[in-house]
């Protein structure tokens, strides 16, 4: 019931936020005009301007953030840890990894198909996996093999980057801090339908995976069958956070902001014995589109990468969940 | 109802944790199983449970192999209250029951009338409603062990395995647990729970397995099973048993023995 409210609530509060979300910025335009002009009543240049630039925005920000929303939420659960993301197991790296490999090897092509970075962020996972000798309950090891293995992906990428001609390497570069400048439909087109399945899954999911919260018997006598919802919920996630990476760059820079906040918020919003999937999926798309629509802002006329900010946030934010778990403890 | 254990043998590695054991219970019967520490009580609990693939012989539940059930379909039947559980974070008494209906929800089959119901009675049969809404971090060792057994009390299965469930009680608790046990058996379940306790053990369960070196030592009715010979047999301790003067159940006095006088220096 308490989920369902909180479900609700968010729906309620992304919907009102989209028509602010599109006025903010140059143009003047109210939420009210910037709602007409969605709708193609105003000039050409005002709908252009909601249409053709601001709108594939909101929507990349929508989408991407409920991905790395519901993927933090699926690997916190898996490690059994609040500081386990996409972006710390080096799954966010993986993904980007593949990106550049793509751009090193067809030359002209842009950053590559929609595709590439599932499967760069897939491959990181099962390599994450296989050196971790298994998931394991504890968590700890993957959390630790994790962190080495996303160094290590980012120094490739670095090497890289510094061996790309100019112009591809900030293109990358750009792109790997995670902006949403220039978003259009193009990509997001096909990679909703996937991020839309995925999404489902990992709802599905989440209700066999509470039982993880439990000890490793008390899970199995419980009916879980353990090792198969560890897989599942690792493959979904690096799915959804490669989409995410797919369609707008690693979004959450080295921080992971998006996937480590969302789930922990929704987790204090639904309450205890809850793996809130859908809750964190709306709770990280709501962060995207705001963290997006400031950084357009913030520095006017200058942008700041979305990832870049969420970043700041990001790093407030393990400090508070840090301090307050002292707190709790002392 | 009957559980059969036919030939069970469960390896870690290269240890044999449980060697060719024999068993069969009844529905009602109550089971303690008894033995050193590391003698295999728990691993054949928990293959019991389908939580460890022997390496050979079977368990049958009414003639089903428990392995050709998937994981859910064993919860709804056997419940497992292990030795040291773990729930997640901040859950109440209340939460931590529910989940003891979680095997027999699914995706589209939310709570029932039915599922609240078993809550509700599994509560008060271990005489945990009035604490319902505390955090489990807030009870007591023995509260909490009572949540535990109401949480596999609500997961309303044909067999209850039990490993150790009065480990943290007080003698006043840990006998209204056992009766509590004894009535949920005479409403037709099939209990095996692991004990230390041995005079305790042999008041409520209606057979004695004593377990050594992962093989069945002794089984039989406690009476006859409990001598100053299975004691040292077991435990490696000199030991007296007498009758209790008011139901004659056997109780074990240990010998206290002569401590060689550098033992703690």
């Amino acid at each position: 019931m308490r989920a369902r409210l909180t479900g609700l609530a968010l729906v309620v509060t992304i919907i009102a936020a989209i028509p602010l979300c599109l006025a903010t910025g140059p143009g003047g335009l109210s939420p009210r005009t910037a709602l007409a002009a969605l709708f193609g009543s105003g000039d050409g240049g005002r709908v252009f301007l909601v249409r053709g630039l601001r709108l594939p925005r909101v929507c990349d920000a929508l989408v991407i953030g409920a991905a790395l929303g519901a993927a933090g939420c699926l690997i916190q659960t898996v490690a059994r840890n609040r500081l386990a993301t996409p972006a710390i197991l080096g799954i966010n790296e993986g993904a980007t990894l593949a990106v550049m490999v793509w751009v090193f090897c067809v030359p002209g092509s842009g950053l590559g198909p929609w595709w590439i970075a599932p499967i760069g962020a897939l491959a990181a996972a099962i390599v994450l996996v296989g050196l971790s000798g298994g998931i394991g309950m504890r968590g700890f090891r993957v959390l630790m093999i994790g962190i080495a293995l996303s160094i290590l992906l980012r120094s490739i990428v670095d090497m890289g980057m510094s061996v790309l001609a100019v112009n591809h390497a900030t293109a990358v570069y750009n792109w790997s801090l995670g902006s949403l400048l220039g978003a259009d439909f193009s990509r997001l087109r096909i990679a909703v339908i996937p991020v839309t399945l995925a999404l489902a899954v990992a709802v599905a999911l989440g209700r066999r995976l509470v039982l993880l919260g439990f000890d490793l018997t008390t899970a199995r006598a419980l009916g879980a069958d353990v090792q198969r919802d560890q897989w599942l919920a690792l493959t979904v996630a690096a799915l959804l956070s490669g989409l995410a990476v797919g369609i707008a760059g690693p979004v959450g820079g080295p921080v992971g902001f998006v996937a480590l906040a969302s789930p922990v918020a929704a987790s204090h919003l639904v309450g205890p014995g809850r793996v809130p999937v859908l809750v964190a999926a709306l709770i990280g798309a709501l962060i995207v589109l705001v963290a997006d629509t400031l950084a357009r802002v913030i520095a006017a006329p200058n942008e700041i990468a979305a990832g870049a900010l969420t970043s700041v946030f990001g790093g407030l934010f393990v400090l508070w969940l840090l301090y307050r778990r002292t707190g709790e403890i002392g | 109802m009957t559980l059969q254990v036919e030939n069970l043998t469960v390896e870690y590695g290269a240890h044999t944790a449980v060697d060719n054991v024999e068993l069969q219970v009844a529905a009602g019967e109550i089971v303690a199983l008894v033995g050193p520490n590391g003698c295999g009580k728990s691993t054949l609990l928990h293959a019991i449970a389908r939580l460890h693939r022997p390496t050979a012989g079977r368990v049958l539940l009414d003639d089903v192999d428990v392995w050709t059930r998937r994981p859910r379909d064993v919860a709804r039947r056997i419940a497992l209250m292990a030795q040291a559980p773990e729930a997640p974070d901040d859950l109440s008494v209340a939460g931590l029951v529910r989940f003891g209906r979680h095997p027999h929800q699914g995706l589209f089959h939310q709570w029932s009338t039915a599922d609240e119901q078993a809550v509700q009675q599994a509560l008060a049969e271990t005489g945990m409603t009035a604490l319902a809404a505390r955090r489990l971090a807030e009870l007591s060792g023995g509260q909490r062990q009572r949540a535990w057994l109401a949480t596999a009390l609500a997961q309303n299965t044909s067999v209850l395995l039990l490993d150790e469930p009065t480990s943290m009680l007080d003698p006043g608790h840990a006998m209204d647990v056992l009766g509590c046990i004894r009535d949920s058996a005479a409403a037709g379940r099939t209990v095996i729970m692991v004990m230390h306790d041995l005079n305790l053990a042999v008041r409520y369960a209606h057979r004695l397995v004593a377990m050594r070196r992962g093989r069945i030592h002794a089984s039989g009715k406690p009476g006859a099973v409990v001598t100053p010979a299975l004691a040292q047999a077991l435990y490696g301790i000199e030991a007296d048993v007498i009758n209790a003067p008011r139901d004659g159940a056997p109780i074990v006095v240990p010998a206290v023995k002569p401590r060689a006088p550098d033992a703690f220096s």
